[in-house]
């Protein structure tokens, strides 16, 4: 960062390549769709570059992620999108995500793509808004849940049930997709 | 043990924040387990497998908006060089001792109960006196590992440090009690 304020406008290129594989990819599954994908990685460059007094050496790719994070939230405010199942409160108490019937997609859709990769995603994209954020910052980026919890303002506890309640659904959906299956 | 508790353990050790004490457990548990080891094994999966499903993205388009964005919008701070300057706030370093203060009273210590043993230590001991956790002192560091991670108290170690944050606040607790390891 420091080089490219010096006038090495090459340093950039160099900084964005070293983080776009795991910072581009969580944005991108996030939003579902590559133009706002492209406009936030940028936005998180351009708010990162100009406020690099905020910058600590070993935590580069965590603050990315934050920065990130509130974009994406303020995207899918202005959207509609996102929606946050764990927000919307239930008679009996229950969080919805945990009351909503499976959620599998019908014969005709499975039909279309067998192939696993699509299937994840869109396993994925069902998520609950939090519980995807928290999955695609460990796999796509290794973040420690210590930093999700920071960037996402919860406690680890909340990061940690996210996170396994995200793996339950995943492995739920995708159970006839795993090794012995009929797939 | 709670099944929810061991899954959690499991994201936690493959995350690397797991301390040596606590996997050791977890090791005995998924030996005992297979669905256990079934867990284990898929978040591995659907790691690699989340990976391995790409996206695409014009780097060099990117590259070259960004940096017109940044001149375009250029102000006088842009243009000042300025020096990382880590800010840590107070508070955090009073969390820890706070939560051990907390459980101390709570909960007290097992000095006061049979001697406590821990063997092989929590570290790696080669100090010559052999200690084995009681199992009641499992439970409490159970409680207290709960309490920091719903409080979010922060426990960071030095980056140059091999010891995960959990096997650090043992260190502490055993240094509380006079035990150097």
């Amino acid at each position: 960062m420091a080089e490219y304020r010096a006038g090495r406008v090459e340093a950039l290129g160099q900084l964005v390549e070293h983080t776009r594989r795991p910072l581009y990819a969580f944005i991108a599954k996030m939003m579902q769709g590559h133009a706002d994908a492209d406009e936030i990685f940028q936005e998180v460059w351009v708010r990162a570059m100009r406020n690099l007094e905020r910058y600590r050496e070993d935590r580069l790719l965590s603050w990315l992620f934050r920065i990130a994070h509130n974009l994406i939230i303020d995207r899918s405010r202005k959207t509609g999108r996102l929606t946050s199942f764990d927000q919307i409160p239930a008679p009996d108490g229950l969080p919805l995500a945990e009351r909503v019937p499976d959620s599998r997609p019908d014969p005709a859709s499975v039909a279309e793509s067998h192939d696993l990769q699509a299937q994840i995603a869109e396993a994925v994209s069902r998520l609950p808004p939090e519980q995807r954020e928290v999955f695609l910052m460990r796999t796509e980026a290794d973040l420690p849940f210590k930093e999700i919890a920071r960037i996402q303002g919860v406690s680890i506890n909340t990061a940690l049930a996210r996170m396994q309640y995200a793996v339950r659904k995943l492995r739920y959906d995708l159970r006839d997709y795993g090794p012995g299956s009929s797939r | 043990m709670n099944r929810d508790k061991l899954e959690r353990w499991i994201l936690l050790r493959q995350s690397g924040e797991l301390g040596r004490w606590r996997a050791r457990r977890l090791e005995r548990a998924l030996a005992k387990d297979p669905a256990l080891r079934a867990f284990e094994a898929d978040v591995q999966k659907l790691t690699a497998a989340t990976r391995a499903w790409t996206t695409r993205s014009e780097l060099s388009q990117s590259v070259h908006r960004i940096h017109e964005e940044l001149l375009r919008t250029a102000d006088r701070r842009d243009l000042v060089s300025l020096a990382p300057a880590p800010r840590r706030m107070w508070w955090p370093a009073l969390a820890v001792p706070t939560a051990l203060a907390a459980l101390w009273l709570v909960v007290g210590w097992p000095s006061e109960r049979t001697a406590p043993v821990v063997s092989g230590g929590v570290a790696g001991a080669s100090n010559a006196s052999t200690l084995a956790w009681e199992g009641g002192v499992d439970e409490e560091l159970d409680a207290l590992f709960e309490l920091v991670y719903e409080t979010g108290a922060d426990i960071s170690v030095s980056a140059a440090s091999n010891t995960s944050d959990e096997d650090q606040l043992i260190l502490e607790l055993l240094e509380l009690e006079g035990i150097t390891i």
